[in-house]
């Protein structure tokens, strides 16, 4: 385990810190990329084959322990695929072509995250986890320092809170070691649990990107460079959110029906709020932002249902979310690569010229909106089928009702979501090209297009065969089998939609032979004027104009709703209170103190003019008082 | 012992050596003892990791005599104090070129360092408050620097509110004497003293660390040169008042809980009320001072929790605060030194002109506010773990809520001076003593948090009992 150990977490962060140094650009991406492949291999390796633990002492009776269980080593060998893919795609990323920190922060963070899924005690969770948040605003700030501000601000909140939770939890077990699945689980039945439950939730979830703590997502994507937005935001912190979330629900507290009603309202709001908001982006980064909120709203969903269906859905949508959102990013940037924009105003009519990323922007799109044989049926499937199965073994009214709330919800997500990335592929690769002048775009490079397909191919497998990888990923950390309601058989599906396609395509060749005329447009011998045209982002104008449907809109984008300015305003608040109220009180307090010294001392001075006559006055005072005292006697 | 001896005299007769040299000597003569100094230092913990405590003692009568004793805990600090001290002369011979009367700087500040290992290898009660006064007075002196109203008001307030404390220490002592006819630390450890004793000590203690309600008079003490700043009110003088508590309560004196309890409900005070003043200023001084009595409390609240671990996370605390805490001083100094101004509504965009400083402030500013993997992180995190696992959970939330704070103000302040639109142009000089000191603070803040065995390992070794 030492030497897993080494490759996975020490040797990435030195290696990083010596390219900080290194002068040669291309020396600079190829040991980054061979480290991160370097870290792959390993994480493969250990999933395969399970290492010893190791135990390191810090102080007194605390120990540090390192330990991979079935859950964190798929988190394992997931981060490093993605971190390894995005280090290939930026390798040629032009924005960060002289940004000499990007891959020290890239092979940290990742060093980091393994460390992450490695820790089997809180204090080296929370260690590597809090790390991961300072790398986080390392890279945002190559974007912004304001959006890395806000995302320091509200992460860091919710690490605060994780702290807090994660002390509680350890005061009331009385051990610092993580409980696995068959440890002993706090029961909820005190308040001091349900606070510590409350306070790790807050710091899974923030990270993760749930509502209400999702506000630096979107305003991250409007600054940060895309393979940050793709490694971050879109991968490795929903990986690890729900792992965490995962872990809270499963194994550290025993899940009761208020729980179950937490997660589930959580998630349906997210799902919608999220991908309403999405709906009405013109800015392509800030739509496939507002998405990847939305559909942690499905796996927050899933571990809410209770169910090992449920709950292996929740894991599976995870995996899913991240290879298909970091593709749908990595995608937008080679879009905004080539055409310098990501405004969809300005974008339109790129599949001729590059088709391998529109062909796997497809298949993406697809994916996150739930169309068949993709991964993100498969599992949205599942998580249907597990808030069914859910809502059958719930006897409270109130219970059943959120489930077939959040069955509703999910269903509409999807359909909403769906919505958007028609317009998204419309907007980026269909269509007549909107700007004047025709520049030669051309498809992106080898490297970058090697990634996104590798993403999509992943796509299409996880799809067609999504009982392999259940097997084989999930259902080793589950204690109880999973057990399917519905009738689907993905690979006989994908197999007949082959066909269908197949013959469709045979039926079209045959059919070409048929001279079809081409010929201009003719509109009574006006010119063709393609500003007038319907371009995407008016698709959904009519519903967005609606008055009801406006007035929701412009209320969900009310400022003081955003938790960030919440939060800053309510502790600034306390701030003046206990600023006026206490330490200028003390201030004042002392400068009292010193002007009544100064009061005495005027008063003394008073007493002493100099003149003789006033001493020999007190000194007969003094005679008469002494005089009167002993008379007393 | 001789090493000793020398460690404590040479800094003390060498600031006399710095008031008769001529002044183009002054700067680099006392660079150059400091730097010998820090050695003597290192070269006494050697020492002690061989054998175990060094003991020097003259008796003169019942009350005072010349004892200095070596043990962990007095090098540890010795060593760290020199250290920043050290790291702060260097920073100051370019800082400080301009001014002429800049010799009675250099003076001050050795005797002060002198005066901080003396007390800090004090042995006997009353020799230990000698030196506590002469730091008082090298205080006093230093921050009315450029005597201006202003500075010289804030120094006669930092003078009157800790020699007020100073004298209910005083008395304190007196009461010890007058129960046990002695001031030896060695003879009274393990003696129990009264409560009214104890606070009186405490008393003293906290105007010399400026908790609550002593402590109006640090953020006042802003208007100091930055190297004043930096190395008395954030990392050493400061420091004195937890030294002492530490070497008081923690491990001579046996004290009642009710005492212990006090404290911790000091230093939970101390650290809420700082941290939100330090959210409502505008001075980047003030508000560090602010942030420097907030991060006390926390050191305080570790050393009442009056157990073996805590003990030792109260020392990691120490290191990483004195490091960080300079570092962000210096930075400040930076900054004011180029633009001319303390106030962040007058300052903006700093960032591309002045990265490295941005970097090293960065870099500090994560340890103050408990960042893994930064050096600040580990004690922060053991001190909320420790309170909860003592049952003071108030106290531990006190800590995290404190923590939040931390993040905002100290972001609040990167984002008004480096970030948005450039008010007052400035630019650093990359190749200057100035922002190397800076750089080296702050990387040492991320490496020693990164090799985490590393500051728990020597504290372990250091401390035995």
């Amino acid at each position: 385990m030492i030497y897993y150990l080494f490759f996975l977490t020490v040797l990435p962060v030195c290696i990083g810190f010596f390219l900080l140094f290194l002068k040669s650009e291309g020396a600079r991406r190829n040991l980054a990329l061979l480290t991160l492949s370097l870290g792959l291999a390993c994480s493969a390796l250990l999933f395969i084959k399970p290492a010893q633990p190791v135990s390191i002492n810090l102080i007194g009776e605390y120990n540090l322990l390192l330990r991979l269980n079935n859950l964190s080593r798929l988190i394992l060998i997931f981060s490093n695929l993605f971190g390894f893919l995005t280090c290939l795609y930026s390798l040629d990323y032009t924005e960060l072509k002289n940004r000499r920190p990007y891959f020290f922060y890239l092979l940290s963070l990742i060093a980091f995250s393994n460390l992450v899924c490695l820790s089997a005690d809180f204090i080296l969770f929370i260690f590597s986890w809090g790390a991961t948040l300072a790398l986080l605003y390392a890279c945002l700030s190559l974007g912004s320092g304001s959006s890395a501000k806000k995302a320091l601000s509200i992460v860091g909140m919710a690490d605060f809170s994780l702290i807090l939770g994660v002390c509680l939890y350890i005061f009331a077990t009385g051990s610092i070691i993580m409980p696995d699945n068959q440890a002993a689980k706090l029961v909820l039945n005190q308040p001091l649990g349900w606070l510590a439950f409350t306070l790790m939730l807050i710091g899974a979830l923030a990270k993760a990107g749930c509502a209400p703590f999702h506000t630096w997502i979107p305003q991250a994507a409007e600054d940060a460079p895309i393979p940050v937005m793709a490694i971050l935001p879109a991968s490795l912190d929903k990986l690890l959110g729900i792992y965490l979330l995962a872990r809270i629900s499963v194994d550290f507290f025993v899940f009761n029906k208020v729980m179950a009603g937490i997660l589930l309202v959580l998630g349906s709001l997210t799902i919608i709020f999220a991908v309403m908001l999405a709906l009405i982006q013109h800015d392509l980064r800030k739509l496939l932002s507002f998405h990847a909120v939305s559909q942690v709203g499905y796996m927050v969903l899933g571990f809410g249902t209770g169910t090992a269906l449920g709950v292996a859905a929740g894991l599976f949508h995870m995996i899913n979310n991240a290879i298909y959102k970091s593709g749908l990013f990595l995608t937008a940037g080679s879009v905004g690569e080539k055409r310098k924009t990501f405004e969809l105003d300005r974008l339109g009519g790129l599949a001729a010229y590059m088709p391998v990323t529109f062909a796997c922007g497809v298949c993406f799109a697809l994916s996150i909106s739930g169309v068949p044989p993709f991964n993100g049926f498969a599992s949205k499937w599942m998580l249907y089928q597990g808030t069914l199965l859910g809502l059958f073994n719930s006897e409270s009214a109130l219970l059943r009702f959120i489930y077939i709330f959040s069955l509703i919800a999910a269903m509409f997500g999807s359909a909403l979501t769906l919505a958007s990335f028609i317009k998204f592929i419309h907007a980026v690769f269909l269509g007549q090209e909107s700007s004047q002048d025709r520049k030669d775009t051309t498809e992106v490079s080898y490297g970058m297009r090697f990634s996104v397909l590798v993403l999509a191919g992943l796509c299409l497998l996880l799809g067609v065969l999504p009982g392999v990888f259940l097997k084989h990923f999930i259902q080793p950390w589950l204690t109880q089998e999973i057990f399917f309601i519905g009738v689907w058989d993905s690979a006989l599906a994908a197999v007949l939609l082959a066909v269908g396609l197949l013959l469709g395509f045979i039926f079209w060749h045959g059919l070409k032979g048929k001279k079809i005329r081409a010929d201009n447009f003719f509109i009574g011998g006006e010119e063709p004027d393609f500003a007038v045209s319907f371009p995407a982002t008016q698709f959904y104008r009519t519903i967005e104009e609606l008055s009801p449907i406006k007035r929701l809109y412009s209320l969900m984008q009310l400022e003081f709703l955003d938790l960030y300015n919440l939060l800053t305003g309510s502790l600034r608040l306390l701030a003046y209170l206990l600023f006026i109220l206490v330490d200028r009180f003390i201030n004042l307090l002392t400068s009292l103190f010193g002007y009544l010294v100064l009061v005495m001392s005027w008063c003394l001075r008073k007493l002493h003019t100099g003149v003789l006559d006033l001493y020999l006055a007190w000194s007969l005072l003094g005679l008469v008082v002494m005089f009167f005292i002993l008379m007393g006697r | 012992m001789n090493i000793l001896l020398t460690l404590i005299f040479l800094p003390i007769i060498g600031s006399l050596a710095v008031y008769i040299l001529p002044k183009k000597y002054k700067a680099s003569v006392s660079v150059f003892i400091l730097g010998l100094a820090l050695m003597f230092s290192l070269l006494l913990i050697s020492v002690f990791l061989r054998g175990r405590e060094i003991l020097f003692s003259r008796y003169l009568n019942s009350w005072l005599s010349i004892s200095f004793m070596a043990d962990g805990l007095a090098v540890f600090m010795a060593a760290l104090s020199l250290f920043v001290g050290f790291l702060i002369a260097l920073y100051s011979l370019e800082y400080m070129r301009h001014y002429e009367e800049s010799g009675a700087f250099y003076f001050w500040m050795v005797l002060f360092l002198g005066s901080m290992t003396g007390l800090i290898f004090s042995a006997n009660l009353l020799l230990l408050f000698c030196f506590w006064e002469i730091t008082s007075v090298c205080s006093w002196r230093l921050i009315g620097f450029y005597r201006q109203e202003k500075d010289l008001k804030a120094a006669d307030k930092a003078f009157l509110i800790t020699f007020f404390g100073a004298s209910l220490f005083l008395i304190a002592i007196i009461l010890v004497y007058l129960n046990y006819g002695t001031l030896e630390l060695n003879t009274l450890r393990g003696v129990s003293i009264a409560n009214l004793v104890a606070f009186l000590f405490l008393a003293g203690i906290a105007s010399k660390s400026a908790q609550l309600p002593l402590q109006s008079w640090l953020p006042d003490a802003g208007v100091a040169p930055t190297p004043v700043t930096a190395l008395l009110h954030a990392a050493v003088l400061v420091k004195i008042g937890v030294y002492v508590f530490a070497r008081l309560f923690n491990l001579t004196f046996i004290l009642s809980p009710i005492f212990f309890n006090s404290a911790i409900c000091i230093s939970v005070i101390t650290i809420i009320v700082a941290a939100g003043s330090a959210l409502v200023e505008t001075n980047m001084k003030r508000i560090l001072a602010y942030s420097t009595i907030s991060q006390l409390g926390y050191i305080l609240l570790a050393l009442a929790l009056n157990s073996e671990i805590s003990f030792k996370i109260a020392l990691i605390y120490i290191l990483a605060h004195s490091l960080a805490k300079a570092g962000l001083f210096l930075c400040a100094g930076l900054i004011e030194h180029k633009t001319g101004t303390k106030n962040i509504n007058e300052l903006g965009g700093l960032l591309k002109t002045m990265p490295y400083t941005a970097t090293a402030y960065i870099l500090c500013a994560f340890s103050i506010i408990g960042i893994p993997p930064f050096l600040g992180f580990w004690p922060k995190f053991m001190l909320v773990l420790l309170s909860f696992k003592a049952g003071h959970l108030v106290a531990g939330t006190t800590a995290v809520v404190g923590a939040l704070f931390t993040l905002f103000y100290l972001m609040r302040l990167f984002e008004r001076v480096f970030l948005g639109e450039v008010k007052i142009q400035a630019k650093e000089d990359a190749r200057s003593f100035m922002t190397a000191v800076v750089l080296i603070l702050g990387v040492l803040s991320l490496f020693l948090g990164l090799v985490m065995r590393l500051p728990f390992n020597l504290v372990n070794t250091l401390i035995r009992s």
